[in-house]
């Protein structure tokens, strides 16, 4: 064997041992404690023209600062002021122990869709491009000490559509209007076709 | 022999770098959710004698039904009920349009932080402490951390115990104005400590709690 030769082979030799382990490593499932007590699942469905069950989805769906800027309100001792920012951009005041407070109006929660691109951010206010946008009444289930809070809509297709992103928007007083605030966002790359039906529910579970 | 031995090594740390790498690489998912962690620490003199941890502090059905009334898409004047700390049930306004805010749940200002000696286990049924020996105080302004994608809120409370208590758990409650119009207190988090503190007149215990989001 020449030189020439023994260099390749120690080369692809190389290559083999460092990119099989990148490759195991890269693809292996986080190993974390899952201490979470609240947990928020996106469930989606596709169903073609005929009704027929296309594919499910299910993934967690992480929170937006004005989920944060709400909860916190319940963690307030007094009388002040919160900013959440709407799904126009806007920057609004959120109250707690006065007149017009943060949720004497929450009277509407919807699930948005969206064909937008872009990541989650907890900044983000609005889907990067809303499509559709529908809602149900909630449900509460209660098993042991375990609690599901849900809502559910379904949205109806007239030609093909990739789905990237889901929202849920919630209402809250600014002390003048009652405005909509994204509270949770995802996002997903799911097709349905012309025709199809796509039905999403979001279940917070309390004391997973 | 000594260009094998070289080799060997040299595929070795091969191996480590894309193991390393491989793990550097991989996408970090935002899974969501509230985590809460429960910190307990007890002080004698100003010295910390003991300190517990616990997490997956667990929420009771007031907290629940505050979710469901932020879901709820229903019209002007709904309630909903949630049990106050002496255990009656009290209807809360989900809306109620004709009203600038005295009658809707977060007119009222207070939260408490309680620390007792009951050793009940959690119920999400809990509307107080399970202990004949309670205190009670108020919690802190909750402080905010938020580095994308993760938030933090924490509150705390010191509580300076003139006589001997064991303290084996810990709750905390809001107050929220009732479709009556008066303001009542609710359990909104109670938690069974892991290890119960045994405390001495002149302690100092201080409860902290941290609720994160997405991580």
């Amino acid at each position: 064997m020449g030189g020439g030769d023994l260099v390749k082979r120690y080369l692809v030799l190389s290559l083999v041992f460092l990119l099989v382990p990148f490759l195991v490593a890269y693809s292996m499932p986080q190993q974390q404690e899952d201490d979470r007590v609240v947990k928020g699942w996106l469930i989606t469905k596709a169903y073609d023209a005929k009704g027929n069950l296309l594919w499910t989805q299910v993934k967690e769906d992480p929170f937006t600062l004005n989920f944060g800027r709400y909860i916190s309100l319940y963690l307030e001792p007094g009388t002040t002021t919160h900013a959440a920012v709407d799904t126009s951009g806007t920057s609004r005041t959120l109250r707690v122990g006065q007149d017009y407070d943060a949720v004497r109006c929450h009277t509407y929660t919807s699930i948005a869709v969206g064909t937008g691109t872009g990541g989650f951010s907890i900044n983000n206010y609005v889907l990067t491009n809303s499509v559709s946008k529908g809602a149900s009444l909630p449900s509460i289930s209660v098993i042991g000490n375990k609690a599901n809070v849900s809502i559910s809509a379904s949205f109806s297709f007239s030609s093909a559509t990739t789905i990237t992103e889901v929202g849920i928007i919630t209402q809250f007083h600014d002390g003048g209007a009652c405005r909509d605030f994204l509270i949770a966002r995802d996002t997903i790359s799911k097709s349905i076709p012309a025709g199809g039906t796509l039905a999403v529910t979001w279940i917070v579970e309390v004391n997973a | 022999m000594r260009r094998e031995i070289l080799v060997a090594l040299l595929l070795i740390s091969l191996m480590f770098l894309g193991v390393y790498t491989g793990l550097l690489m991989k996408p970090k998912e935002t899974k969501g959710g509230v985590s809460v962690t429960l910190v307990v620490r007890q002080y004698r003199n100003g010295s910390l004698i003991k300190e517990v941890v616990d997490r997956k502090d667990p929420f009771t059905n007031n907290f629940i039904q505050i979710l469901y009334a932020t879901m709820y898409n229903g019209g002007d004047l709904k309630t909903y009920t949630m049990k106050d700390v002496s255990g009656t049930s009290r209807n809360l306004y989900i809306s109620r349009a004709d009203c600038s805010g005295f009658c809707s749940p977060l007119y009222a200002t207070g939260n408490y932080i309680y620390i007792g000696d009951g050793t009940t286990p959690f119920s999400i049924n809990d509307y107080k402490l399970s202990g004949t020996n309670i205190l009670k105080t108020k919690g802190s302004t909750p402080s905010e951390s938020a580095v994308d994608p993760k938030i933090n809120y924490t509150i705390s409370a010191s509580f300076s115990l003139s006589s001997a208590m064991t303290v084996s758990e810990v709750g905390y409650s809001k107050v929220l104005t009732a479709s009556d119009f008066y303001n009542y207190e609710f359990l909104l988090m109670r938690d069974v400590l892991s290890t119960p503190i045994s405390a001495l007149a002149g302690d100092t215990i201080t409860v902290t709690y941290i609720i994160r989001i997405n991580g």
